[in-house]
């Protein structure tokens, strides 16, 4: 098997990883907030220079915990394993995913085992006093339409990809970003797996969801949130198919280990890219952060979803997304979910998942992941498809 | 940069409250700190080695700061050793005058504000502090203080570490319990 037809084989489902690492669960660290370890300063994506640093303290799996107490960062924290330094005002990194993913169904269908390369990026931010500018390109296997730049045959596969780019400023001691360009919609939890429902339905991953717009966010020390106006995702055409309108989310602390949020958004597209119709979109809900012991963090987002189209049609339904990360030993998780949700009101019952995760921070910048999923769809007017996947995964973060 | 980031502070602690002459700490208590740094940065720190000692004119809260801990490993290393150095400063003190003390004859609520000296990092100063808690019939009083400390002004350098720079500016709380004698 070539390169090419390795990198082109996945699964049937469009099944793939998030291309970036967000760590909601760090609530049980005390850190409500994101921007002090990510660069975008509502979360997910790249580190910053002390996001590496608690990746690897708070983050990582140490054979001897003990060696996180000593005086100094290990050097193995810094860009490529701490091999090249940068210049203060530059933060360059890697994202490498890759694995392979295992797929069934009950009627025995399936995508079988298949090779699987999930991200390849760069990450790359600047940041000079008030002023900031990230970019994160990189190459996209399969199904990264949204994201695409150039492709083969203009398809969504073997691509030139860019997640996002934003240029912006910061003010008040930081805690308002203003800034412009393609950016992760803010919207509901931040978690990892693009593929729940939670974040397929509402279309707010971090994988390929971004929208180009101008947004606000502000890390205070009682809330955060952020509010973005979509301006449309200009890496797809014609113009028809650009969502416009705005998202934003707003989250409270209760406590260090407890926060509570609320998400909105609203858009409208002449051609929406699932339906092919005009339709105005919207999504509601609220959201939950909880650690209530050390080694305990529990996620939960519920969200209601209205769909209107230009015929004089509605849709309605919902999705929720309950999540544990157990952290017995630090560094290695066990992360069950439970998911359920569906567009249209008119079918009968909605579709259902399960998820048993396992996570291992082996090494530094090292996570190995296996991720099972049980999924019961319950397509309007066919019988119910149960769909087992399994995805094992190697993650580097450079 | 190798600096940590750290907190330090935390060890400043502690504030003290209300105590009365002959009085005995009773029960569980805890000294903490809170520090702000850029973007929502936050940061909470923690012991529970507070003790009240009471020579008839002044109360005196004494915090050992050896085991103040902010949940992360490297921090406390940093906090303690490099920015409280608590081996030269092992403890931090507040002193306060008994007769500035509003305290209650029997069972009811304490609520006030004084002044009281204030030791950190080798350093002592005047500095005033919030008080306030209840006691009971069983001559037990629960007590909580409060105050803002700039432990620049204690001689204790700036946390700086990886682009997170510590706030000077900590709001210091003793939390304890004293049993009439």
């Amino acid at each position: 098997m070539n390169l090419r037809s390795l990198f082109v084989a996945v699964v049937a489902t469009g099944f793939a990883s998030s291309a970036a690492n967000a760590f909601p669960t760090m609530v049980r660290h005390g850190y409500a907030s994101c921007q002090a370890c990510h660069v975008d300063p509502s979360g997910g994506g790249q580190l910053s220079l002390y996001g590496r640093a608690q990746a690897d303290l708070l983050v990582g799996w140490h054979f001897d915990p003990k060696s996180t107490e000593e005086g100094e960062l290990s050097p193995t924290t810094g860009f490529l394993f701490g091999l090249l330094d940068m210049p203060e005002f530059l933060n360059v990194s890697g994202n490498l995913r890759g694995g392979a993913l295992y797929n069934t169904t009950t009627q025995g269908g399936g995508a079988g085992l298949r090779p699987l390369l999930m991200a390849a990026d760069v990450y790359a931010t600047v940041n000079v006093d008030w002023f900031v500018a990230h970019a994160a390109v990189g190459y996209g296997a399969r199904a990264v339409g949204p994201a695409v730049v150039i492709s083969d045959k203009s398809g969504p596969d073997n691509a030139l990809i860019a997640r996002e780019f934003w240029a912006g400023a910061r003010f008040v001691d930081d805690q308002l970003t203003v800034r412009a360009g393609r950016i992760p919609t803010p919207f509901g939890l931040r978690n990892n797996e693009h593929t729940s429902l939670v974040r397929s339905l509402t279309r707010t991953d971090t994988n390929v969801q971004q929208q180009t717009g101008i947004a606000a966010a502000w890390n205070g020390e009682a809330w955060r949130g952020e509010l973005m106006v979509m301006l449309g995702n200009y890496q797809i055409r014609p113009d028809a198919f650009r969502e416009r309108g705005a998202v934003g989310f707003f989250e409270l602390a209760l406590a260090p280990e407890f926060t509570i949020g609320a998400s909105s958004l609203v858009s409208w597209a002449a051609a929406d890219l699932d339906a092919g119709v005009p339709l105005l979109r919207q999504a509601h809900g609220a959201f939950v952060r909880y650690a209530p012991l050390p080694w305990l963090a529990l996620l939960g987002e519920a969200d209601a979803i209205i769909n209107y189209s230009d015929e004089n049609t509605w849709g309605a339904g919902g999705v929720v997304w309950l999540q544990a990360d157990v952290e017995a030993i630090q560094g290695i998780h066990i992360i069950p979910a439970l998911e359920a949700g569906q567009i249209d009101s008119t079918r009968a019952v909605p579709d259902v998942g399960a998820w048993l995760s396992l996570s291992w921070f082996a090494l530094p910048h090292t996570e190995l992941r296996l991720d099972t999923i049980y999924r019961q769809i319950s397509p309007k007017g066919a019988e119910s498809l149960g769909v087992v996947t399994a995805l094992a995964q190697v993650h580097l973060f450079l | 940069m190798r600096l940590i980031t750290s907190l330090a502070l935390a060890g400043s602690l502690l504030c003290a409250t209300a105590a009365f002459a002959g009085w005995t700490k009773s029960g569980a208590a805890e000294a903490s700190f809170k520090a702000k740094g850029p973007g929502g940065f936050k940061m909470e720190g923690k012991t529970t080695a507070l003790d009240v000692a009471d020579d008839g004119k002044a109360v005196k809260v004494v915090v050992t700061l050896k085991d103040l801990s902010t949940g992360i490993a490297l921090r406390d290393t940093h906090m303690r050793d490099k920015y409280l150095e608590v081996a030269k400063f092992p403890t931090t003190t507040l002193v306060v005058p008994i007769a500035s003390l509003k305290i209650p004859a029997a069972a009811g609520a304490i609520e006030g504000e004084t002044k009281g000296t204030y030791t950190l990092h080798g350093v002592t100063k005047e500095l005033p502090f919030k008080y306030k808690g209840a006691c009971g019939a069983d001559g037990v009083c629960k007590v909580d203080g409060e105050m803002d400390v700039n432990f620049k002004e204690f001689g204790i350098s700036v946390p700086s570490y990886l682009g997170i720079t510590v706030k000077p500016d900590l709001v210091v709380n003793a939390a304890f319990n004293v049993k009439r004698p």
